[in-house]
């Protein structure tokens, strides 16, 4: 019998949450007396964690200050075991960058007062419509985005990294090398077969990894319907809780994966001549195969730790029961890939 | 009594749900989502469970021709002198072998190991086997289990019903 979820039934109430809240960011603005929380309402945070839409209005001195904000809350369980201070940490990092990114307001470390690690950052404008951008039409438009994702990445990956010393700093030499070690450990704690087949996909990639051009911070999610845009332009990136420092291609790489590769607006070639126009760093062509084919095995991994976390009654999301079956094109395009 | 047949009954059902009670729940809802999550999930097993069964023999009895391929190259090889990585080493070392597996039901036609067990542990031979390849039979042995994987990996894909096309927002 599946052990009932813990911590995974309903949650705190709405109005409970909203005093709770309010609570935790009275203390956060001691000098502010008359805080207010408008329209607290749950939006789609992904399978990562639940996530709540809410206007701030609160007063200092004589100044009065409406602030949209997004709360993040991490989920019992999922797809991923993330780390939501580093992630707050590396989006604090990120401002006045020119990374498109929203601003890191406030965090609930340890969930003392939220009930569960929180996260508070300001709203930013736009929508993650992914379908859109992947429709025929506005190909213009579609294309205009995807030239705006190429230029975002290379300003993230020449992000300068003294402020973000909390991440593990790899060497060119180390950075495959951890990354590999890190989905491997994932893989293995969390298979619930031996999956022969992705075994030796770990194997032929700790075999084969390349030396990175440099080493950035990179985002670890990169891909469309991860960030927010408006019109032609991106207004933030989102969902930072894979963000490490690492090979810069291993982004490109995951950004052109079949699930949601913006293709067929703009070629991967297009795609590497516009970012490197941009600033980003070289990208060679035998680290971006190498990343193709990790990126396949690391979604597989992240599919099998999603099935994993339902099978164990660690989660009620019932769109992760079944994510095993999403591993398998994953298994097939690295072999498809597979140098010979 | 053999209809209807589990599969009929898991499609029936995922019918049923999706054309009575999905259509109450408001879009964007928690519960709307988790049901067509369901409704999904059951149209995927109803449309597997016709074929299931074959692919897992085919899988089995596929694992245990290349495991006995490999196998048989490893009992012909001879590790090359002075091999500064293996120096001290004896063959068996390189290729420990598992003794907790059912290695006699991997040749198939054990009653007693279901097709399920067996599976696993073809599996687990496959992924101990070819953590201990010698280096110099790679080119040998690296095709035969990439092939199998790609020839397991399509009969799994077949068991997915394609996907249901769904149509973009209105881009604001």
């Amino acid at each position: 019998m599946r052990p009932a979820p813990k911590g995974c039934g309903a949650g705190p109430s709405l109005t409970e949450l909203a005093q709770r809240l309010a609570a935790f960011l009275q203390r956060q603005l001691p000098h502010a007396p008359d805080i207010r929380i408008d329209g607290l309402a749950p939006v789609s945070g992904g399978n990562a964690r639940k996530a709540w839409s809410f206007d701030l209005n609160f007063s200092v001195d004589d100044g009065h200050t409406d602030l949209p904000c997004i709360m993040l809350m991490q989920a019992q369980a999922g797809q991923l075991e993330s780390d939501l201070t580093a992630e707050f940490k590396v989006i604090a990092a990120l401002e006045n960058t020119g990374v498109p990114a929203p601003r890191a307001l406030w965090i609930d470390e340890d969930g003392s007062s939220l009930g569960a690690p929180t996260i508070v950052m300001e709203r930013v404008f736009g929508v993650t419509d992914i379908l859109a951008l992947r429709a025929p039409e506005p190909a213009g438009r579609n294309l205009a985005v995807a030239l705006d994702f190429a230029d975002a990445a290379a300003k993230l990956h020449r992000v300068d990294l003294h402020g973000l010393d909390f991440l593990d700093t790899p060497t060119p030499q180390s950075a495959a090398a951890e990354q590999i070690a890190l989905w491997e450990t994932q893989f293995l704690k969390h298979r619930m077969e031996p999956h022969p087949a992705i075994a030796f996909a770990f194997q032929w990639l700790k075999s084969h990894q390349p030396v990175a051009e440099r080493i950035s911070l990179v985002h670890g999610d990169y891909r469309f319907g991860n960030f927010l845009f408006e019109g032609e332009r991106i207004t933030a990136l989102l969902d930072w809780e894979m963000a490490h420092l690492g090979d810069p291609v291993e982004d490109i790489a995951w950004a052109y994966r079949a699930l949601w590769t913006p293709e067929m607006h703009l070629p991967l070639d297009g795609f590497v001549a516009r970012y490197e126009a941009a600033g980003g760093p070289n990208v060679r062509l035998e680290n971006l195969l190498f990343y193709r084919l990790f990126g396949e095995v690391k979604h597989a991994v992240i599919s099998l730790t999603a099935a994993r976390s339902f099978a164990d009654g660690r989660t009620n999301n019932l769109r992760l029961a079944d994510r095993m079956t999403l591993a398998l094109p994953c298994i097939r395009q690295f072999y498809n890939w597979l140098p010979a | 009594m053999i209809r209807p047949t589990d599969e009929e009954l898991l499609a029936g059902i995922a019918e049923a749900l999706n054309n009575t009670v999905l259509p109450e729940l408001a879009r964007g809802t928690a519960a709307r989502k988790q049901l067509q999550a369901a409704v999904e999930v059951l149209r995927r097993i109803a449309f597997a469970l016709p074929d299931e069964a074959c692919v897992l023999a085919a899988d089995n009895e596929d694992m245990a021709e290349v495991i006995g391929r490999i196998e048989a190259a490893l009992s012909c090889y001879s590790p090359p002198p002075n091999l500064p990585h293996q120096e001290g080493r004896t063959r068996s070392e390189m290729l420990p072998v598992n003794k907790t597996l059912p290695l006699q039901g991997l040749g198939g036609g054990d009653a007693t190991t279901s097709s399920a067990d067996r599976n696993e542990a073809l599996q687990a031979k496959l992924t101990e086997l070819q953590a201990n390849i010698p280096p110099d039979l790679s080119a040998q042995i690296t095709p035969l289990l990439t092939n199998l994987y790609k020839r397991m990996t399509d009969r799994a894909l077949a068991l997915i019903p394609p996907p249901v096309l769904r149509t973009p927002r209105k881009s604001s």
